[in-house]
């Protein structure tokens, strides 16, 4: 098999309250690849945000290691991971997370300014369906393309990972479905490694793998022989 | 009940705030500070000006005259509205002063002998008035007494009539005529070269051979008299003795000093605190509102369960009370020290029996309630919206901003901006009420710094001018009486006198319209070199033979422009009158005076040339021609330019720096408070944003740029606009402290608008850092999971 994207070794993240100690990720060794899609399955509070944030550069393990195209990133200071994050991850949130003062379109400009290689926002745009609402603000959409634009930014920087953490949680299964659309589609034109966290089950049939975490542990991982597009999601 | 739950909550909620508390109480605290020292500065001042006042009975009318006998005093005792008439001698000498190398001058007033006047009474500081008869005892003036470290008992000479004679100090007094001790004609105290002298007035009588004459009386009047019409009167009955014209406390030179500087602490107990009020009540709507839409739905919870809009407001307004009540008390206790330090200043040029530092409960009481009254504002216009809304709505969070493209962001420009630039723009936008009110406040500091740092430009400009464009002398000689000028040949040959010049001067009575002003015609020698004439751009002006000029200072007390006809009347010699054209009104900042050639004013006066003062530059410090001049018997008093310059950078100069530094620290406080607030404020509201953006990929400096970007944006819109304010208010501030024979010119340098942005933005850079600090602490994902 090729080298793995990104890997983890003995990744454990331990969060200290006071006296007592939450252990929310244990002993987690990992391995994304190029271009796969991976959900993460778990129960809630089982560590699928903590270890996507870890992933994604916005926290720190408490100790093991982690590597991003063979490099070590986890000792990082903190600039070096927002120049990370900058170049080479997107986020997508439950919460779409749009600048509520910038239109559709210039909240993708937010993110193509700053990086070296971005695609037209126009373009970004337009992988999503949301080309003719460009101008308009956030407040003026649904939260469906609110969701829609979110990856529209997230994307536009060209990232090599896309991590997104319950992207459909505040959506209706119609309007899921339309987000879930919009995410397969930019792993496949666009080849990018993509990870969604997700509480349904049936989200998981996208996967070529999908991965499930207890208690803070990799309980196992499972790869689909058969993937199914999103349109044909039942929940 | 309602008590107890909501001050648990108090104290919460302010321990929450310290930064901002603290910012908060600090612009209350000095805007406190400048309106309750200030104020009790000018209550404690005037108080000790009206008992003087008061208890040494202090007259009302003032008047001179060449000579007249003691039986013209009686007859201006039976015109009606004159309760007491005192006559008495006054003459000004040159002194020998055997601590001083230089002459000094003193200015004798004759007392009863060996007793009190009636009006002008003398408080004896130490030692005692003169025995009857005793020829050589006198009272000198406090000021001059400690600048030369005097004792009881030291001797001097005064040139008395042109002879010398020996004195020995038996006093040191003050009165309320010499509250300030000022040479008449000089625009500024001297203690070292000035003094009263209290004597006997059989000694003057002999001196002067004035025995049953008096050249000088005063004069209580009766309640409710019309002045003017009195004063008409008696000049009308001294006419035939040479009376110089009567006047009132408002000319008397220590009276209108003492009032100008009440006048001027008044203007600056009003003008500074309100700025830092409305600032502070500003600031305190920001915070509180930012608290209120933070604890919307608790309020609707309370007002669910049956508080009243009274209550809420009664726990907000006890936040903002508590808030300003800590300032208020800051701001007393530096308002006592400021009081007590400037009355202490003030003691040495103002001589008073006591001036003792006073304030009252009802001052503190009256600071404390516009720090109330100023957290009744903050707080209220911060509530208003909120008590508009049903409990159900105000339970929902409040519905954010329609963000939509107003018209000039369909301009070309504003396309070109970044994406952060608009983001920027529009939260500044959204908010306009807040943007336009942080600007003003922001150009405030703008206005308070030009306020407090243009007076240096002017000063220097003034200084400038008059000693190195107008005053070119050394040193002026005033002559016992005009005399040929050939005395201008005899003092240049007095040993170290590089150049001599002779003026005559002639007082005289100038009329234009209704008004009437006391001035001088100034009779200049062909081509001056010592004195210049000058326009308001410093360029020299020449006089031709048979022009007549006025300065600005007498063109304003007359509201005569150039081409008017004044009219005028002698007050000397022959006494005619005449009317003269004004050709030229040309810059002076000191003197009221008519400019012309000498040899017109001798063909006005149908004399001779004549001078009475010579003006002379000479070779620093020496002594011989001091000795001289001491010597010489045509001489009645000599001033030296460079100590005037010296006592005005010493007095005035210092005062304006010290005065300009505290402002310029005020104004930095107001700015860092306002930026401060802001920024906590936007950052509070928009945290998530700001994580959002980090999560992004921009670098912590970079949030940080957008988020302090606003304010910084605001100040590059409203620094302009706070030159512009402060620009007028400099000029009202200039009219406002305006004095009659004293003309400041209005000079702000570039340097100064460039100075007072450098001080705000400095101040906001501040705020910036500490905003930076908290920035920087951002934790992601807990601010992420907050909203989520
Ligand atoms: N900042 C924190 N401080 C302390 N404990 C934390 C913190 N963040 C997460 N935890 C704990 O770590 C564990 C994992 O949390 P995490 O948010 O990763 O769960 P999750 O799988 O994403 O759950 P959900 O599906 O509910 O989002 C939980 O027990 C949580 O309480
Ligand atoms: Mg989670």
């Amino acid at each position: 098999m090729a080298q793995p994207l990104m890997k983890t070794i003995h990744v454990n993240k331990t969060y200290a309250m006071g006296e007592v100690e939450v252990k929310a990720l244990i002993d987690v060794n990992l391995e994304l690849y190029e271009s796969e899609f991976v959900v993460l399955l778990g129960h809630s509070g089982s560590g699928k945000s903590t270890l996507l944030n870890i992933l994604g550069g916005l926290d720190r393990p408490t100790s093991g290691e982690l590597y991003f195209a063979g490099e070590r990133i986890d000792q990082y200071s903190d600039r070096e991971l927002t120049l990370f994050r900058r170049e080479n991850i997107g986020f997508i949130f439950q919460m779409y997370n749009l600048i509520p003062r910038l239109s559709g379109v210039e909240n993708v400009e937010l993110v193509t300014e700053i990086s070296s290689n971005p695609m037209d926002p126009i373009e970004a745009l337009s992988l999503v369906g949301l080309k003719e609402r460009a101008g308009h603000f956030p407040s003026q959409m649904s939260g469906g393309e609110q969701q829609r634009i979110a990856i529209a930014r997230a994307i536009a920087k060209q990232p090599r990972l896309l991590f997104c953490d319950e992207p459909t949680g505040a959506l209706d299964v119609k309007t899921g479905i339309m987000v879930l659309e919009a995410i397969q589609k930019v792993n496949k034109t666009l080849g990018t490694t993509t990870i969604v966290i997700t509480h349904n089950v049936a989200i998981a049939e996208m996967a070529d793998r999908v991965i499930t975490l207890v208690d803070g542990r990799v309980e196992h991982i499972k790869t689909n022989q058969q993937k199914i597009s999103a349109q044909d999601l039942k929940w | 009940m309602v008590i107890k739950t909501f001050d648990k909550k108090l104290l919460r909620d302010l321990s929450s705030l310290k930064a901002q508390v603290f910012s908060i109480a600090l612009v209350v605290g000095l805007g406190v500070a400048v309106l309750f020292g200030f104020s009790t500065t000018h209550k404690s001042l005037l108080k000790s000006r009206d008992d003087f006042y008061k208890s040494h009975n202090f007259a009302d009318l003032f008047l001179n005259v060449k000579k007249a006998p003691f039986y013209a005093a009686e007859e201006l005792q039976d015109i009606s509205g004159v309760a007491l008439i005192e006559t008495r001698l006054e003459y000004d000498a040159l002194l020998s002063v055997p601590k001083m190398i230089e002459p000094a001058v003193g200015h004798f007033v004759s007392i009863p002998d060996g007793k009190q006047p009636l009006m002008n009474q003398i408080f004896v500081k130490l030692g005692r008035l003169p025995s009857p008869f005793a020829s050589e005892e006198v009272v000198v003036s406090e000021g001059f007494f400690k600048f030369h470290k005097l004792n009881l008992g030291d001797h001097f000479w005064g040139t008395l009539n042109g002879r010398q004679k020996k004195f020995r100090i038996v006093g040191v007094g003050v009165t309320p005529e010499h509250i300030i001790a000022i040479q008449s004609g000089s625009p500024f105290p001297d203690d070292q070269h000035f003094t009263l002298i209290w004597t006997n007035q059989s000694v003057l009588e002999a001196s002067y051979d004035m025995r049953g004459s008096f050249n000088s009386a005063i004069i209580k009047t009766k309640a409710g008299v019309n002045k003017e019409a009195l004063i008409h009167a008696i000049d009308q009955r001294l006419d035939k003795y040479g009376g110089f014209g009567a006047f009132g406390r408002d000319k008397q030179v220590s009276s209108v000093y003492v009032s100008e500087e009440l006048k001027q602490l008044k203007v600056h107990a009003t003008f500074i605190p309100v700025i830092f009020f409305l600032v502070a009540a500003f600031i305190l709507n920001v915070v509180i509102s930012r608290m209120v839409r933070s604890q919307r739905p608790q309020i609707a919870t309370f007002k669910a369960i049956g508080y009243h809009n009274k209550d809420i407001l009664s726990y907000y307004f006890k936040v903002g009370s508590l808030i300003v009540l800590i300032g208020a008390l800051i701001g007393i206790l530096l308002g006592l020290w400021i009081g007590d330090s400037m009355l202490k200043l003030y003691a040495d040029f103002y001589h008073f029996p006591t001036l003792s530092y006073d304030f009252s409960f009802l001052q503190v009481g009256l600071a404390v309630a516009i720090s109330l009254v100023t957290a009744a504002i903050g707080v209220f216009s911060s509530l208003r919206r909120l008590f508009r809304l049903q409990p159900a709505e105000a339970m929902r969070p409040p519905t954010p901003p329609i963000y939509h493209q107003s018209f000039f962001e369909k301009s070309h420009w504003f396309r070109l901006l970044s994406s952060r630039a608009r983001m920027m723009i529009r939260g500044v936008s959204a908010f306009p009420l807040r943007a336009l009110s942080t600007g003003i406040g922001l150009s405030f500091a703008v206005v308070l710094l030009i306020g407090g740092l243009f007076w240096q430009d002017s000063m220097k400009y003034l200084i400038l001018a008059q000693y190195s464009f107008i005053q070119k002398e050394t040193g002026s000689i005033q002559l016992i009486q005009s005399i040929e000028s050939s005395v201008v040949y005899e003092v240049n040959r007095l040993s170290g006198v590089i150049q001599a010049e002779g003026y005559r001067l002639t007082a005289v009575k100038a009329r234009f319209r209704n008004k009437e002003q006391n001035t001088v015609i100034k009779g200049m020698p062909p081509n001056p070199q010592l004195q210049g004439v000058i326009n308001d751009r410093l360029e020299k002006i020449h006089l031709p033979d048979g022009g007549v000029y006025i300065s600005r200072i007498l063109a304003r007390q007359l509201a005569a422009k150039e081409g008017d006809t004044i009219e005028i009347e002698v007050l000397e010699g022959k006494k005619p009158t005449f009317n003269l054209k004004v050709e030229k009104i040309v810059d002076s900042f000191m003197a009221s005076e008519i400019l012309t050639s000498r040899s017109v004013l001798a063909q006005l006066l149908r004399e001779d040339d004549l001078v009475n003062r010579v003006l002379f530059r000479s070779y620093a410090g020496s002594s011989e021609l001091y000795t001289k001049l001491k010597e010489m018997p045509q001489v009645l008093t000599v001033n030296f330019r460079d100590s005037a310059l010296k006592v005005f950078n010493e007095t005035s100069a210092t005062f304006l720096l010290v005065f300009a530094f505290i402002l310029s620290l005020f104004a930095g406080a107001i700015g860092f408070g306002i930026a401060y607030n802001n920024m906590r404020v936007t950052l509070a509201e928009r945290d998530w944003e700001m994580a959002t953006l980090e999560i992004l990929g921009f670098t912590v400096p970079e949030v940080f740029r957008i988020l302090v970007g606003e304010i910084f944006f605001l100040l590059a819109l409203f620094i302009p606009v706070g030159w512009v304010m402060g620009y007028w208010n400099s000029l009202w501030l200039i009219s406002a402290m305006s004095m009659d024979n004293f003309e400041i010119p209005f000079v702000i340098n570039p340097v100064t608008f460039f100075m007072a942005s450098v001080i705000l933005l400095l101040s906001c850079l501040i705020s910036a850092w500490l905003i930076y600090g908290r920035l920087k602490k951002l934790d992601l994902v807990a601010t992420l999971k907050s909203r989520g």
